[in-house]
């Protein structure tokens, strides 16, 4: 059981007020420990479903128009089979948000054909009659939970075959397509405080880091090679300071590299 | 650091794993999703572990972690991007501790663990969101 810890009042003005216990933890970190801290991508980086949460609050975002036809599975290159997988989840947490059966249907079809390409479709738990299931009972926020299992589990697989290249393209695709998703809410609903709540910059400078240091094998592509280009440009856009406030028009650049991002990964490359 | 996706199979890091999971599972009851992901390691006494977690305004969170019984007293804290200590929630109860936080600034915070005791041990955070 637990011992909760006493209430201190410090005369700092809260960030978040419980009704209960509320203390502030005292010496900071010093600049070895932040230099220093472990960016674990299962954990450092946020997961699709967070963003859509997050967004969730600042208004009523019409999930079911930012819902696409899922990319073809003809891809051949492995990398890009990475990228999709990972936009394919987000796809499905969005279908979840959406509430919209035959689109989280779609997108497990499309993610179980994609991990088959990678070798890894055993190492996916069957889960198409789960989803079927909890989305008749209506249990959307288990299917979220779900898609974020799917990608954890295809990345402990992807490591656990020295691949950590597609894992971390796997996340990055979703990640982009999260962004794409909330970008494309905020282009038409625009206000400055959830304009402000995209602020990223850890995480964009930790794909910026990883894509540098990708295998020469795989950052040769030109795919990658734009990839490399257009993550920057986004990282740019998300670094802004905690005080900063993006225009309409910075959002509505965002969600224009976005797309396209998301757009041409779709397209098998040649 | 970058630490990578661990397919964790050691005894230790599977104890250490459910108990956080269990725990932090008790959260969805109160509408909180759980990452599948986590983070594991081994916390040696009066050595903090920090990791880094990238946080959005709107959302609550709530860190749990969990360690085997060779530790004595987990805490968790978390700190913003400068490492200022935030106001947080804390319980600790011996081998499991746990910190709520609801961030008004989106972006990068630290997570930091650590215990009071003799001997290391292997935790494991997870972290829920709503």
């Amino acid at each position: 059981m637990f011992r909760r810890i006493p209430l201190i009042a410090l005369g700092i003005a809260a960030t978040w007020a419980p009704a209960q216990d509320a203390r502030l933890a005292g010496t900071p970190l010093t600049a070895g420990q932040i230099e220093n801290a472990t960016v674990s991508e299962g954990i450092s980086i946020p997961a699709p479903g967070e963003l859509f949460s997050a967004f969730a609050k600042t208004g009523r975002p019409d999930w079911s128009a930012m819902l696409r036809k899922s990319p073809t599975s003809a891809f051949t290159s492995r990398p890009q089979i990475a990228l999709n997988l990972g936009a394919l989840i987000a796809d499905g947490c969005l279908a979840a948000e959406a509430q919209d059966k035959q689109q989280l249907k779609n997108a497990y079809r499309e993610i179980r054909a994609l991990a088959k390409g990678l070798g890894l479709d055993r190492d996916l738990v069957s889960r198409s009659n789960s989803i079927a299931d909890y989305a008749d009972g209506g249990k959307w926020d288990v299917l979220s939970e779900m898609f974020d299992a799917v990608q954890h589990e295809l990345a402990v697989a992807m490591e656990s075959r020295h691949d950590h290249a597609f894992a971390t393209l796997m996340t990055l695709g979703g990640w982009l397509r999260a962004v794409d998703v909330i970008g494309g809410h905020l282009a038409t609903n625009y206000t400055p405080d959830a304009a402000r709540a995209l602020r990223q910059p850890g995480v964009g400078t930790y794909f910026v880091g990883q894509l540098a240091a990708l295998p020469q094998k795989i950052s040769a592509s030109p795919m990658i090679a734009a990839l490399r280009r257009d993550v920057s440009e986004i990282h740019t856009a998300l670094a802004f300071p905690a005080g900063h406030q993006p225009s309409a028009e910075d959002v509505s650049k965002l969600k224009n590299l976005t797309a396209s991002i998301i757009a041409a990964i779709a397209v098998p490359e040649k | 650091m970058i630490a990578a996706f661990g397919a964790d199979r050691s005894d230790t890091r599977t104890t250490a794993t459910r108990a956080a999971i269990n725990l932090a599972g008790a959260r969805k009851k109160d509408g909180f999703k759980l990452r599948d992901a986590h983070w594991t390691g081994t916390l040696q006494p009066g050595v903090p572990q920090v990791v880094e977690v990238n946080l959005f305004k709107g959302n609550s969170y709530w860190f749990t972690a969990a360690a085997t019984p060779d530790a004595v007293a987990v805490s968790i804290h978390v700190f913003d991007e400068s490492g200022r200590a935030v106001t947080a929630e804390e319980i600790s109860g011996g081998t499991h501790a746990e910190a709520g936080f609801a961030p008004v600034v989106s972006g990068p915070y630290f997570v930091k663990l650590e215990e009071t005791g003799n001997q290391n041990s292997t935790f494991c955070l997870v972290y829920t969101y709503k």
